[in-house]
This record gives structure tokens, C-alpha cells and sequence, in this order.
């Protein structure tokens, strides 16, 4: 597993691209994100709302409480405009980061 | 955005039910995880304790959250919560701050009210500069009284801008069955435009032409008397009112704070200074631009011209008020610096006050710091404490500066209260300078605890504060450097301000040339009741007997029209002055002669 401080940088960037996929609320958004990276990401908790909630106050999710099917609610994150557009730019920044960081382990 | 207040409010209420719904959101995310971990095969018991564990502590993932929802005002509540707790844990040194501070504020305010009224702004009118009461005299001195003809002269006159007559009496005031003695001034209709800025509270000013014979039968009142003897009866104006025996109809009520050409003065009535024998007082405003050399100048020539009887006196120009060159114009300021000098030693010892807590202060923030409590946060608590602590101190000082200047209106002698024509209420730019000065006092002295608190690595810190103050050196030096330059302050300051309260007591005590102790001045108006010299002196005659026969009174002198006050026998009412003298066990008659030749007599003039 990657060391945790690789991941914090990403976490907005994980965050964001997964609910570009579609609505879901905090605990479907850590399985997906574990899902899709086979195991190799796992966020925790502690930090996954605190961000959600930092995300939504910064405009860049909107959220709203949803009945689930065993008689709970949950609160479901959407991506906003705003966000999207984030996602965007921070994914092409990622891209360039991470592309430049292989071309130098690439070297010698 | 557009009420602040509701905004801040539904805030709050959004927040209860954000709290509620982070809770449920979080007990969600326990629950899924719970039945995923079933789904892997474990017990239900099991699988709940591993999802509890997996979420690293629900309690501080939700009060994380709450972090970032959190509003910048709700913590700063948390702070005034926190320090009126730890004000009130002392309550000793934070009931003696902010007394200190209290009474810094309240006496430093109310004195330079005083001051200011007395001294700096005595004159609240439009250009006071440029306004003066208008004598003819020697250079030895002279009358306040000129001839009618010489303001008219001096209306015309290019150097005066206006030239107005204002005399002032005591009059008879009847109201209902009793009879009141108020200030009465016979003025020209245009002194309150030359004055400029007079608004009535109720009615009108006077007309140009009232004030000629037969239309002098009009009356303004001021607010106060309104107030006082009328309880503010709104139908006072346009009903008559019975002055000195006449009846006259009130048209106006000036604003309290109006007070010309005394301060005492109540009643204002018109006059064209075309009544038989009239004599006339000056108020006049200079125009501008004209050196005051040359103004005066040619108003002798003026006056010369239009009163053949005073071909060698000249014009004088006079302040409308404020103190005379006298002791009280030197001592006041003195004893303003002493108490400006009070105030900052007070500073500094509530600045004392609060580098003393600092040993405790210190050991407190540094345990805050160590537990986690971020350095801005900390630097915040203690600004808000001092804070609390000195807008306690202000708040207390506004409530003193009215007592101590409530208690100025009714301690300072009458004579020299008669000198402004001011308001004489509390001055809103030295509160607003001095409880600044108090609160930046404050702040400064509450913001090191925590800056040395929070200096060093919190470890550290703590260990200084446990092994009793072995501090760092520089630290020790910043400290010792404070304490000591702030006792030689105040030891300076103490001694300064006593100096000068020594040099006011000297010049107040300083011999004047009088012997005033024991003696008691009384006055009486007779108004209509002894139009005559005969009957002044019979009536004297019976009151001088039965004063006489009291016991303690040495001696009786009698005088017609006042001495040392500038009002005068106006032809509608008679002022009788009494002075009875105490047993003192010295020959008088000599003292009696020197205090009668006072200051408010100009000598020299025949």
C-alpha cells in the first residue's frame, strides 16, 4: 500500500473523480475508491469526511440526506459544476506531476 | 447578506440539524461497513468491532467535521465563555483591573470636560474666534455698557461683521401661585443670527422688528426652564406667562444646551435699545480678514462719533466667556496634566496587574499548547480575555465620568460654572480616546503571557513552568526589563502628578487680596415691589435690623446692583444685595472695601 502521505495530496482528486462517476455517499465513495485501485488505496475514514465536508463548503459538491432500503439515511454527495471543473483541472495537473516524476526515475 | 443577525441565526439553527445528520451520516458508514464485514464471514459482533476500529475513532472523525463547519464566530463565543470563566476564577485581580481601568478612564474624562469647557472651547458658536463683547475704556479699564446709538454705529460699521446688544438681569418668573428667580436677558432680535446655528425646539426666533415699544411683549424660553417649572407642557407656546409683573407671550423654546449670554440665563426677551435710558452691552462678530488691531481701530472712531460723551475712551474686545487670565485659567490646565498623568500611572499598574499573572498565565497556555491547541488560537484567547477584561474596565469608566461629571455640575462653584456657555456634559472624544488608550493598555499586557507561552516547543515550555521559572534568558530579561521599567513609570508618573497637583494647590491657596472666609452674599429681587430708591432704602433699612440681630453676624453691607457679578438694575427689577459677615474676631471694614473692589469692577473708570 502506498505510503499515506502520497495519498493525501490525491485524496481531492480521488474524492472528485469517483463521484463523477455518479452520485454516492461516503462509504460507497472508500469502496469504490478501494475497488477500482485493486486494493492498493485504501482512504480512511478520518480523513474521508472531513474532506467531503470541506469539499461541499468549498462549492465543489452539493449533498443531500436519502432514505436507504434498511430504514437509514444517508447522505449522498453529488458533483457540482464547480467541481467538475476542478476535477479537470486537477487531473491534468496530476497527469503532468505524475509524468514528470517517471521521466526522472526513467533517467539514469 | 442583508440582516446579518437573522443570517447568523438560521446559521445556527442549520448547524443543530447539520450535527444531527453528521451523526446519522457517520452511524450510516458504521452500519455498511458492519454488513460488509458480515458478508466476509465474520460474527456480527465481531464484524461491528472491527468496523468501529477501522473508523479510527468516530468521536474525532465528527468533531474534525465539525472543524471545517465550524463558524469563525461560534468559536469566539467559545472564547468570551472561556475567559468570563477565568475572569471570574479571579475575581480579585479582575474586579481590581478593571476598577483601576474604570477609574483612569471616568477621571481622565471628566476632567478634560472641564477643561475643555472652561478653558480650550468655552464658546460653542460658529467661529468663536471672531466673537467678542465690545467695551469702551482706558487702558486701565472700563464700562461694559455703551450708548444704543454706538451699536448702531458699529452695525454699520465694515469691520463688524454684526453687532448685537445682550443684557442680562434676574427676573420674577410667576408660575401658578409661587415665584421663581431665573436669568433674564433684554437682547436685540439679530444676536442669535450672529451667533449663528440657534434652532428653536418649539416655535420661532424673534422677528426683526419685535423689540420696538409695543411689540416687546414676547418672550423665549429655554429648554430647561421648560422642562423644570413647566413640565415640558407642550402648550406653553403662544400662552402668556407673567414676567417681573408684565405679561408676555412665550413664541419660542431654545434648546437647553443654548446658553448666551450666561449661562443662567432662562428667559430671553426683545429689545430695539429704542426704550428711554436704555443702555446697551456689545456682543459683536468681527469680519474677516481685518487685522483685530485695525477693527478696533476704527470701531473707537466709531463709537467716538456716535457718542459725544466718550471722546477718550477706547474699544476693547473681550472673550464672550471662558476664565479670565486669572489663577483658574493657569491651574485648570495643570491640574488636567496631573490627571493625565494619573491615567497613564493607572495604565501602567493595570498593565502590572496583568504581568504579574503571567508565571500562572504562562503555565496554563503552555499545557493548552502541548495538548494540541493551535498558536493562533492561543494568542486569540488571551486577546479576547483581555479584551473582556478591558471594555469591563471601559464600560465601568463611562458610568464614572458621568457620576464625577454630574457631581463637577453641582460641586463647582456657580462663578465658575458661569463661565462657559457650554453644556458641560460628558466629552465623547476624550471617553472615545481614553478607553481606547485603556483597551490598547490591556490588550498589550494580556498578548505576552501568551506570545511567551506558546514561544517555545510546548515540552519545553512546560518543563520551564514545572522546574519553577528557570526560563530562557532572554525571556527572563524581556520580563524583568518590563517589570521594572513599568514600577519606575508609575514611581515617576506618581511624582510627577504629585508636583503638579502641589503647584494648583499653591496656586489656588495663593492670596487674592481678599478675605472671603465667613462672609455670605445674599440677593434679593424686589421686582416691582420697591420701584424706588426711598423704598430700597426703607425696605433695607427693616431687613438690616433683623439681620443684625442674628446670632454670628458681625457685620451688614448693603449694595444696589451686583458686584461681582455682570448683571445690572435694569429698569424692571431691582436687584438688593446683602452681605452678612461670621464672627472672624478682626476689624472688617477695611476687608470690606477690598473684596467690594473685586476683579469683576473695572477700576479706573469714572
Amino acid at each position: 500500500m502506498p505510503k499515506t502521505e502520497y495519498l493525501q495530496g490525491a485524496l481531492d482528486l480521488l474524492v472528485l473523480h469517483t463521484l463523477a462517476l455518479g452520485p454516492n455517499h461516503g462509504w460507497g465513495i472508500q469502496q469504490r475508491i478501494r475497488q477500482v485501485s485493486r486494493e492498493a488505496l485504501s482512504v480512511s475514514q478520518g480523513s474521508l469526511y472531513p474532506a467531503l465536508h470541506r469539499l461541499e463548503a468549498a462549492g465543489l459538491l452539493s449533498s443531500e440526506m436519502v432514505a436507504t432500503e434498511n430504514n437509514r439515511r444517508a447522505r449522498v454527495y453529488t458533483l457540482t459544476a464547480a467541481g467538475r471543473k476542478r476535477l479537470q483541472a486537477e487531473a491534468a495537473d496530476w497527469r503532468t506531476f505524475a509524468l514528470a516524476i517517471r521521466r526522472v526515475l526513467q533517467t539514469g | 447578506m442583508r440582516h446579518p443577525v437573522r443570517n447568523i441565526l438560521q446559521r445556527f439553527r442549520q448547524r443543530r440539524r447539520a450535527a444531527r445528520e453528521l451523526d446519522e451520516e457517520l452511524a450510516f458508514h458504521v452500519e455498511m461497513e458492519t454488513g460488509a464485514n458480515i458478508a466476509r464471514g465474520m460474527a456480527p459482533a465481531e464484524a461491528r468491532r472491527r468496523a468501529l476500529a477501522d473508523f479510527g475513532g468516530i468521536v474525532q472523525t465528527g468533531e474534525t467535521v465539525r472543524d471545517v463547519r465550524r463558524l469563525p464566530i461560534e468559536s469566539i463565543c467559545q472564547d468570551v465563555r472561556y475567559a468570563v470563566r477565568v475572569l471570574a476564577a479571579s475575581r480579585a485581580f479582575a474586579f481590581g483591573a478593571a476598577a483601576t481601568l474604570a477609574l483612569a478612564i471616568g477621571v481622565t474624562t471628566a476632567m478634560f470636560t472641564v477643561v475643555d469647557a472652561l478653558v480650550l472651547r468655552p464658546v460653542p458658536f460658529r467661529e468663536p474666534e471672531q466673537l467678542a463683547n465690545l467695551v469702551m475704556g482706558t487702558d486701565r479699564g472700563g464700562t461694559y455698557f455703551v450708548a444704543p446709538p454706538v451699536v448702531t454705529a458699529w452695525r454699520e460699521s465694515p469691520v463688524l461683521e454684526a453687532a448685537e446688544s445682550a443684557l442680562t438681569t434676574t427676573a420674577l418668573v410667576e408660575v401658578g401661585e409661587t415665584v421663581v428667580t431665573r436669568g433674564l436677558a433684554t437682547v436685540t432680535p439679530g444676536v442669535f443670527s450672529m451667533l449663528g446655528g440657534v434652532r428653536p425646539v418649539a416655535g420661532r426666533l424673534f422677528t426683526a422688528t419685535e423689540g420696538a415699544p409695543g411689540q416687546d411683549d414676547v418672550v423665549l424660553v429655554s429648554e430647561a426652564l421648560w422642562q423644570s417649572v413647566y413640565a415640558r407642557d407642550s402648550r406653553l407656546l403662544g400662552r402668556r406667562i407673567v414676567v417681573d409683573g408684565e405679561r408676555l407671550t412665550v413664541v419660542g423654546i431654545l434648546p437647553s444646551a443654548f446658553r448666551f449670554p450666561s449661562a443662567a440665563t432662562m428667559l430671553w426677551r426683545p429689545t430695539n435699545l429704542g426704550h428711554d435710558g436704555e443702555r446697551a452691552r456689545a456682543y459683536v462678530r468681527f469680519a474677516p480678514g481685518v487685522p483685530r488691531e485695525d477693527a478696533l481701530r476704527l470701531a473707537t472712531d466709531a463709537a467716538r462719533r456716535a457718542d459725544p460723551k466718550i471722546p477718550t475712551l477706547r474699544a476693547w474686545a473681550y472673550p464672550i466667556a471662558g476664565l479670565e487670565e486669572g489663577y483658574s485659567h493657569r491651574a485648570l490646565p495643570l491640574l488636567a496634566g496631573a490627571v493625565a498623568l494619573l491615567f497613564l500611572a493607572l495604565c501602567a499598574n493595570v498593565c502590572g496587574l496583568l504581568l504579574a499573572r503571567m508565571t500562572a498565565r504562562r503555565r496554563e497556555f503552555s499545557t493548552r499548547a502541548a495538548l494540541g491547541a493551535a498558536r493562533g488560537r492561543l494568542f486569540r484567547q488571551a486577546l479576547v480575555e483581555s479584551a473582556l477584561l478591558g471594555a469591563t474596565g471601559a464600560l465601568a469608566g463611562v458610568g464614572v465620568a458621568w457620576a464625577l461629571v454630574a457631581l463637577a455640575r453641582t460641586l463647582i462653584p456657580q462663578q465658575l460654572l458661569a463661565q462657559t456657555l457650554n453644556a458641560f456634559d460628558v466629552d465623547g472624544r476624550a471617553l472615545a480616546v481614553t478607553s481606547l488608550a485603556g483597551l490598547a493598555a490591556t490588550l498589550a499586557a494580556g498578548w505576552l503571557p501568551a506570545w511567551l507561552g506558546t514561544r517555545l516547543h510546548a515540552s519545553e515550555s512546560l518543563r520551564i513552568v514545572d522546574r519553577g521559572g528557570t526560563e530562557s534568558r532572554a525571556a527572563r530579561t524581556l520580563v524583568r526589563g518590563l517589570l521594572t521599567a513599568e514600577v519606575a513609570l508609575v514611581c515617576a508618573l506618581l511624582a510627577a502628578a504629585t508636583l503638579l497637583t502641589r503647584s494648583f494647590v499653591n496656586l489656588a491657596s495663593a492670596d487674592r487680596g481678599l478675605e472671603t472666609s465667613g462672609v455670605t452674599t445674599l440677593w434679593l429681587n424686589l421686582g416691582a415691589k420697591a420701584p424706588d430708591e426711598a423704598s430700597r432704602h426703607a425696605l433695607a433699612r427693616t431687613l438690616d435690623e433683623s439681620l443684625r440681630q442674628l446670632p454670628g453676624v458681625e457685620q451688614v453691607a448693603w449694595s444696589y446692583g451686583s458686584l461681582h457679578r455682570d448683571s445690572v438694575v435694569s429698569p424692571r427689577s431691582v436687584d438688593l444685595q446683602v452681605r452678612a459677615r461670621a464672627p472672624a474676631g478682626r476689624p472688617e471694614g477695611l476687608r470690606y472695601m477690598r473684596r467690594a473692589v473685586s476683579t469683576q469692577v473695572i477700576p479706573g473708570f469714572s
